[in-house]
């Protein structure tokens, strides 16, 4: 989801902006205004996780990028990782049966997709949540 | 103003002679006598409400544009709905100066000037809104593919930069257009305004126009030669504006009925605006011998079809969302009717699907009165046609989760206001300081009109110009 910065949400001449910044995303302040808001899958971790990757001579390990929805989501329920890798964390989450995309008739082709909820549809095993 | 007209084919009415129309016309501008209270009004009028605009513009750029109503399903407001109806309004200009002088209607002569000029001052109302909308206007450059140290290079894949070559290009082309046309116009006001200043004026402006044949020649070829030109831009312009909406993956917008439908839609309204000015400035300054009534009847009839197509085209809107089968399309109509929009649409079949019907009828076509309501409603009509397409599809997408409401603000309404304040204003200032009626052409009419150094008899009959006839054809009696 796209959000558009209407108006200049954070004050960057305020004092207490340091603060609000800590609170927040730590290497992610609000942009200005007229800046469209998008999710980067945290462009940052991923830059640092290559450059660290790079000085050692070896390919990104699976696991490696922790986005920071998912460092803070409690029930683990976001996965991240790299699609292409077949042995990934995340290409095998996305082989589940439960994986499905998000209005996918739209062929927008996003990267995040989602699990859906198991049920359990047998009466006879227990009431459903 | 007396409200109905008698209907004569002749374009040129009353006893006219060359001299006649030249000072006729060049009077409007030589003789700042011939300005009433009329004119005072609107153009004081008008310089008030763009003043409002400045007061907005300048709250905007100093908050953002979250003064607007604007908000997060609707990220497009007022100001795209403003946006497109000024580039609409625009189109009928174009559609008179180049797509009527390559089909060789002569009923053109009397209203092109005008009419172009009111296209460059709509297009000027119209850029506004996008340009302010970016966000941050004073980065609105970023929006060309120019060599930079940044490594960025616009995303040419959206329609959105497509609008900024159509409307650019549009802008351009309609300023020469107008400009060249006025070239032998501002020759003859050069020489006959008797104020050194203003001689001076119009002397530089005609680019040293001596109406020699020669001049007459390449003249008439570069004129034809951006005829040509503009001719694809009266289709382009409107279609690519409406890519705007079609190219985008979202119900009620894409659909590619869209290009001709805004095509149609952009003339229709257009003509509405130039008959809006045109039946109170030809009273005013007593235009009515050339701005006859054939003329404005021709103008309401273009409405008419024009308006035809395009509620052919919400019969097709209706039609096609309900034969897709699509949850989405079907949905997505029922809140244009049903919604909380509804008021809307309604209201936009009434001003734009029933009230031109009225144009099918001779005698209200020729009831000035009556024909100027009908072009108000027409201009509603189409603001509203927008504003349904616009806020009913960003409002209801396909997640009810990102669904939403729009209202405007004081600074919306400000906005659009002021736009019109500054069209008001651009369009009286023009009146008073250049010919409103192409002079030249006019003569060259009236030429063909008595049948003078040409096979045709009179008046109606000789109204197929030939090129040649053209070039040479005019009795300039400086």
């Amino acid at each position: 989801m796209r959000r558009f910065n209407f108006l200049n949400y954070t004050d960057h001449t305020e004092e207490p902006y340091a603060v609000t910044m800590l609170a927040r995303n730590p290497n992610v302040t609000m942009r200005a205004r007229g800046v469209m808001e998008k999710c980067t899958y945290c462009v940052q971790r991923i830059s640092a996780a290559r450059i660290e990757a790079k000085k050692e001579g070896r390919p990104i390990k699976d696991g490696e990028v922790v986005s920071a929805c998912q460092q803070a989501c409690p029930t683990k329920s976001i996965t991240f990782g790299d699609m292409n890798d077949p042995k990934s964390e995340i290409a095998k989450v996305k082989k589940q049966p439960q994986n499905y995309i998000l209005l996918e008739e739209l062929n927008t082709k996003p990267r995040t997709t989602y699990l859906t909820r198991l049920r359990n549809p047998n009466p006879k095993l227990g009431k459903e949540s | 103003m007396s409200a109905r007209e008698k209907l004569n084919d002749d374009l040129i009415l009353g006893k006219h002679t060359f001299r006649t129309i030249n000072d006729k016309v060049n009077n409007v501008v030589l003789n700042q006598n011939s300005h009433t209270i009329p004119w005072a009004v609107c153009f004081m009028v008008g310089f008030m409400l763009l003043q409002l605009m400045g007061l907005v513009i300048l709250w905007l750029l100093y908050r953002g544009i979250g003064i607007w109503g604007v908000n997060n399903p609707s990220m497009w407001g007022w100001d795209i709905i403003n946006f497109v109806w000024w580039i609409g309004i625009g189109h009928a200009g174009t559609l008179i100066s180049a797509i009527l002088l390559l089909l060789k209607q002569s009923w053109r002569n009397s209203i092109n000037r005008f009419a172009e000029a009111m296209t460059l001052f709509a297009v000027a109302c119209a850029g506004l809104f996008p340009l302010l909308h970016t966000g941050r206007p004073y980065m609105a450059y970023w929006m060309f593919p120019y060599p930079n140290v940044l490594a960025m290079t616009p995303n040419f894949r959206s329609p959105l930069l497509w609008d900024v070559f159509a409307i650019s290009t549009y802008a351009t082309v309609s300023a020469v257009f107008w400009f060249l046309g006025l070239i032998p116009d501002l020759a003859s006001l050069r020489d006959k305004s008797k104020n050194p200043i203003f001689k001076g004026i119009f002397g530089a402006l005609a680019m040293g126009w001596r109406g020699a044949a020669s001049h007459w020649q390449r003249y008439e070829s570069a004129y034809i030669m951006l005829a040509g030109l503009s001719t694809p831009l009266v289709l382009s312009v409107h279609s690519i504006v409406s890519f705007d909406f079609a190219v985008a993956n979202l119900p009620g917008w894409h659909v590619t009925l869209f290009p001709p439908y805004f095509v149609a839609g952009a003339v229709y309204a257009g003509f509405a605006m130039v008959l809006t000015l045109a039946i109170p400035v030809r009273a005013w300054y007593n235009m009515k011998d050339f701005i006859t009534m054939r003329h404005i009847d021709w103008m309401a009839k273009v409405m008419l079809a024009t308006g035809l197509i395009v509620f052919y085209g919400y019969l097709c809107e209706g039609f096609f969302s309900w034969y897709s089968g699509n949850v989405f399309e079907i949905d997505m109509m029922r809140f244009r009717m049903f919604g909380p929009y509804g008021w809307a649409y309604w209201m936009l079949i009434l001003c734009n699907g029933i009230v031109p019907q009225f144009l099918w009828f001779p005698k209200i076509r020729t009831n000035l009165v009556a024909l100027f309501i009908i072009c108000q409603f027409v201009s509603l009509g189409m603001w509203l046609e927008r504003f349904v397409i616009i806020t009913v599809s960003l409002t209801r997408d396909f997640l009810p989760s990102s669904w939403g409401y729009f209202t405007p603000t004081i600074y919306d309404i400000g906005m659009f206001v002021g736009t019109v304040g500054q069209f008001t204003f651009l369009m009286f200032g023009f009146l008073r300081v250049l010919p409103m009626i192409n002079n030249f052409e006019m003569k060259e009419l009236l030429y063909r009109m008595t049948g003078r150094g040409h096979h045709h008899g009179h008046t109606a009959h000789a109204l197929e110009p030939d090129l040649a006839g053209h070039t040479a054809g005019d009795g300039e009696e400086h």
